[in-house]
């Protein structure tokens, strides 16, 4: 009796391994398919691996600008957004993703990438205000004076001289932001370290986007150098040195334009000679 | 030779049955003699055959292009693949050679082999830091090819080239080694 | 009945079956080498034949072309009927193998077996090792993926280190210039007919020697041996106590066997076969080639020597250590074999596993290799971040943006080839920093080509900061640190973005 008790288990068993449950040791399908990086489009997986080391897990918390931010995502252009993550931003810290400027990811996949930041963390229109101040200045030209009074009136508490958080003041700072950033960052704030966005940094009335364009006036006056990714007007003595300007598909397959005339300024950070083909066109400021 | 030489004589004595041992040691040694030079025969074309590197010492390497010169802009680097040159049709895809290729100004350029001087491993460039890194040991090069940091003994290995009609080419084709560096 | 009778006495008279089964099966053997620790060498013989079966079948299906080869390896993992099986088993088969052959090397050593007369038993041996570590490498070749392929390169790289014929060397081991068709065909060819051939013609020469001068008796301590009794000592044990192999002394064989059997099958059933990784293809520039587990030990001691030691120890020392091996029997043909009197023998084989051990760990780890990927995909711990200046967070991007974290780890993430950077601050000033940054030195490079001064002010500010690491803030604080989180969705504690 026991011995055939033992013999139908053993035939059950059997028949599973033949017949439906896998052995755990068997190779799965998905396994076949050859690792190959460009073909990952996750939005997730591709932050993780690429933007997380500055802006943060999360896109949030980093030392980067923050990336997970309602207001941000909604007053930048979505081209000027995919821009910058292909070509990055020439002079600053942001280096170039797409495989045309020698970067790790595909066009396929910074689209992927941009698409869903802007489905995840742009989706919040009840904590946008409408009346945001523009992107970019659109050339306007701020007054310094204004902008230094408003900076002793919003700004001083925390970044003046010997102040908490630290000053954004001295040359050697200056020397590493554009003005494209200090605009971003006096709009949004930085949210998740506890700076104020434009509606709070004058005790609860919003800035105005002449204000926030004075401000960065001010503090561009206070420069030493050109500020970093600005295309100085003087750049001729450059102008041979910029390359070509590809699009995305990588060499070989690239469309070829020729770059806009205008190198960077003289003076500007020397760091910029391996970022790749750097003409107007990529700079987006 | 001299050994079984020997022992069949003490045998055939033991036996003592030693009709013609002059006759039997002409046979044996002709015998020998003959299987000698047929074995030579035979070994020698196996040996080549094998060895065919010691013998054939012709350069493997052949002009390649890398592509227009316009997909390498200046001072920059650039991963580039070209087809084997010495090739056979059932390579498959590791007939597909990779190398950095370094754009200085104009015609200028350095073109690297991908693989780490110290044990041949794919080196990868990092534009931000100007730095060739080797995932096998560590290896670190400077974005001129010197060695910048870990164990290799030199920079890395660069391929000649020249730029025609609006192309750049290098003679690739065989794996640079320390004793053969491209 | 009467003719089955008959077949079997016909085909004795003509074949001598009982000669040859009095002579080799059925040989007389001391009593105490029936022991437990005898069981060794039959069960890697075993292993051995269970790679051949498999080997054999795995050809089958396997195609031997770089063009070819991955598509047919994965044919055996996703199509052929049993095909991983039979893949897992030949791969766990090879490491059992390894494992066991290296079981009865040292207990053969340490028994004083390759003492008078056995001296072509253990050399003999020893052949059986470089045959088994050379089928270990070519094997890996023929699974042919990214490692293969970096493999190749690695070997044909320590081979261009020959001085004199080097460039040559390359040449006969990739059967060309540069690895291509030819030369999985020219492993192929080695793994499967030379080296197998070999191994066979070696292990009867082995059996031949074990039968020939006998099994090694179980070792008493203060039982010197000597040239001129040694023979007859060992007819009088076999007078005294000699039993037949067969069935006397080979049941804990059999016992040990069985289990050998039902762990490569265990292994292979659940744990599977290895690989084939990433498709050998050279232009994926992102990969990480690791040779397998036998090798790992030379990978890491290539790491770690000094380069003017290297090509030393490449060829030098392998050298040596084959010669010593070889030379072993007549370098102590003679004296004491039990291990109990055999205090330097006991050490020696303690310290070189444990160094083979320590290096194959590391090895595995691998802290001397940058961390590609971290100056990306490791977030800035957020204490790093919280309450820094606007310019020391600056200089946190530019540690990122500049892959120092790929060899400096930052809240136990990152590289480990250079330090780990948590308590940077109380170790260097900033001085310091600035000149170590600038000019590297203590196998760092010297970055100061690619950063502006300003960069280098602001990457200081930030190091400066580093005064240890900080214990994550309590309960409501920071996401866990160490690791990097798969998932993307894990969100920021609230607590933290209600604060300000």
């Amino acid at each position: 009796m026991r011995a055939r008790v033992a013999l139908f288990a053993f035939c059950c068993s059997f028949g599973l391994v033949i017949g439906g449950c896998e052995p755990p040791g068997k190779p799965r399908p998905e396994e076949a398919q050859a690792e190959n990086r460009e073909t990952i489009l996750d939005h997730k997986v591709l932050f993780n691996s690429n933007c997380a080391g500055c802006h943060g897990l999360n896109g949030k918390y980093g030392p980067a600008r923050i990336i997970n931010d309602a207001i941000y995502l909604s007053i930048i252009p979505r081209d000027t957004f995919r821009n910058t993550v292909a070509n990055g931003r020439p002079g600053t810290a942001m280096p170039a993703w797409a495989k045309s400027q020698g970067g790790p990811l595909t066009g396929r996949q910074i689209d992927s990438l941009v698409d869903g930041i802007y489905k995840d963390w742009g989706n919040n229109p009840g904590d946008v205000p409408q009346d945001a101040p523009p992107y970019s200045a659109n050339g306007k030209a701020g007054d310094p004076n204004h902008g230094k009074q408003l900076f002793a009136r919003d700004c001083f508490m925390c970044h003046g001289k010997g102040a908490a958080v630290g000053p954004i003041t001295e040359p050697v700072y200056l020397q590493l932001v554009s003005n494209q950033m200090l605009r971003s960052s006096i709009i949004t704030g930085r949210r998740d370290l506890g700076m104020p966005d434009y509606r709070d940094l004058n005790m609860g009335k919003a800035l105005s986007d002449q204000d926030v364009t004075d401000l960065v006036a001010y503090l561009n006056s206070l420069r030493t150098t050109p500020a970093p990714g600005e295309t100085g007007a003087a750049g001729g003595e450059q102008a041979g040195s910029t390359g070509p300007h590809e699009n995305e598909n990588g060499p070989g397959q690239g469309q070829i334009t020729k770059g806009n005339e205008g190198g960077n300024g003289p003076g500007s950070p020397q760091h910029q000679e391996n970022e790749g083909s750097k003409g107007k066109g990529s700079s987006s400021q | 030779m001299i050994a079984p030489n020997n022992q069949l004589n003490t045998e055939t004595e033991m036996k003592g049955n030693t009709p013609d041992p002059s006759r039997r040691d002409w046979l044996f040694n002709v015998g020998m003699a003959l299987n000698i030079l047929a074995g030579l025969a035979l070994a020698a074309p196996l040996i080549g055959f094998v060895f065919s590197s010691f013998a054939e010492r012709k350069d493997p390497r052949s002009w390649i292009s890398l592509g227009r010169l316009e997909n390498y802009p200046e001072d920059s680097t650039r991963i580039a693949t070209y087809r084997n040159p010495y090739t056979r049709p059932w390579d498959g895809e590791t007939a597909d050679i990779p190398c950095w290729v370094r754009r200085l100004k104009g015609n200028q350029f350095q073109v690297f082999a991908i693989n780490c001087t110290h044990l041949g491993c794919p080196v990868r460039w990092f534009k931000e830091s100007g730095l060739f890194l080797c995932p096998c040991h560590g290896g670190a090069y400077y974005e001129d090819g010197a060695r910048a940091a870990g164990p290799p003994p030199r920079g890395l290995f660069t391929y000649d080239y020249k730029v025609e009609n609006g192309e750049l080419w290098v003679k690739g084709g065989e794996m640079p080694t320390l004793s053969n560096p491209v | 009945m009467q003719w089955l009778r008959k077949t079997a006495v016909w085909l004795d008279d003509r074949l001598h079956l009982t000669a040859l089964y009095a002579s080799t099966a059925g040989h007389e053997v001391p009593a105490s080498a029936g022991s437990w620790f005898y069981v060794f060498g039959s069960a890697t013989l075993l292993c051995f034949i269970i790679q051949i079966v498999t080997g054999s079948i795995l050809a089958f299906v396997y195609i031997p072309s770089t063009n070819e080869a991955y598509t047919s390896l994965q044919y055996l993992n996703h199509a052929q009927f049993w095909g991983w099986y039979i893949r897992a088993v030949h791969n766990w088969g090879s490491n059992f193998m390894v494992a066991l052959m290296t079981a009865h090397m040292i207990q053969v050593f340490l028994f004083g077996a390759y003492k008078y007369p056995r001296e072509l038993t253990w050399i003999s041996g020893v052949f059986l090792l470089l045959m088994t570590l050379a089928m270990a490498f070519t094997g890996q070749v023929m699974r042919f993926d990214q490692d293969a392929y970096w493999g190749l390169t690695i070997g044909a790289s320590i081979t261009g280190r020959v001085p004199l014929i080097g460039a040559q060397l390359v040449h006969v081991l990739l059967a060309g210039p540069i690895i291509a068709g030819e030369t999985l065909s020219r492993f192929f060819t080695l793994h499967v007919f030379i080296i197998p051939g070999l191994i066979i013609a070696i292990v009867s020469m082995h059996l031949r020697l074990v039968l020939t001068k006998g099994i090694n008796e179980y070792p008493k301590p203060g039982h010197p041996i000597h040239k001129s009794t040694y023979d007859a000592e060992y007819a009088e044990i076999l007078r005294k106590e000699g039993v037949p192999f067969v069935p006397n002394a080979v049941g804990k064989d059999l016992i040990f066997a069985a289990l050998v059997i039902i762990g490569i099958l265990a292994c292979a059933f659940f744990l599977g076969p290895k690989g084939p990784g990433g498709p050998p293809n050279p232009t994926i520039v992102d990969t990480n080639p690791r040779p397998d587990f036998y090798f790992l030990a030379i990978f890491a001691a290539l790491a770690l020597l000094p380069d003017w030691m290297e090509v030393i120890i490449l060829f030098a020392a392998p050298a040596i250590m084959i010669a010593f091996l070889l030379l072993l029997p007549f370098i102590s043909g003679t004296g004491e074999k039990s291990a109990g009197r055999r205090p330097v023998a006991v050490l020696s084989v303690i310290f070189i596993m444990l160094t083979i051990g320590v290096l194959a760990y590391m090895g595995e780890t691998s802290p001397w290799s940058p961390n590609m990927g971290a100056w990306s995909a490791a977030p800035v711990p957020i204490q790093y971040v919280r309450g820094r200046t606007p310019l020391a967070m600056h200089g946190a991007t530019i540690f990122q943006n500049k892959q120092c974290r790929n060899c400096h780890m930052l809240g136990g993430v990152g590289g480990e080839r250079g330090p780990a950077l948590d308590d940077v601050a109380t170790r260097l000033t900033g001085p310091e920093m600035v000149r170590q940054v600038i000019q590297g030195g203590g196998n760092m490079p010297a970055y100061g080509k690619k950063l502006t001064p300003a960069e280098v002010e602001a990457l200081v500010a930030f190091m400066e900061t580093l005064h240890g690491r900080a214990t994550p803030p309590a309960q409501d604080a920071a996401p866990p640190q160490n690791k990097l989180p798969r998932d993307f969705a894990i969100v920021m504690p609230r607590a933290v973005h209600a604060s300000r």
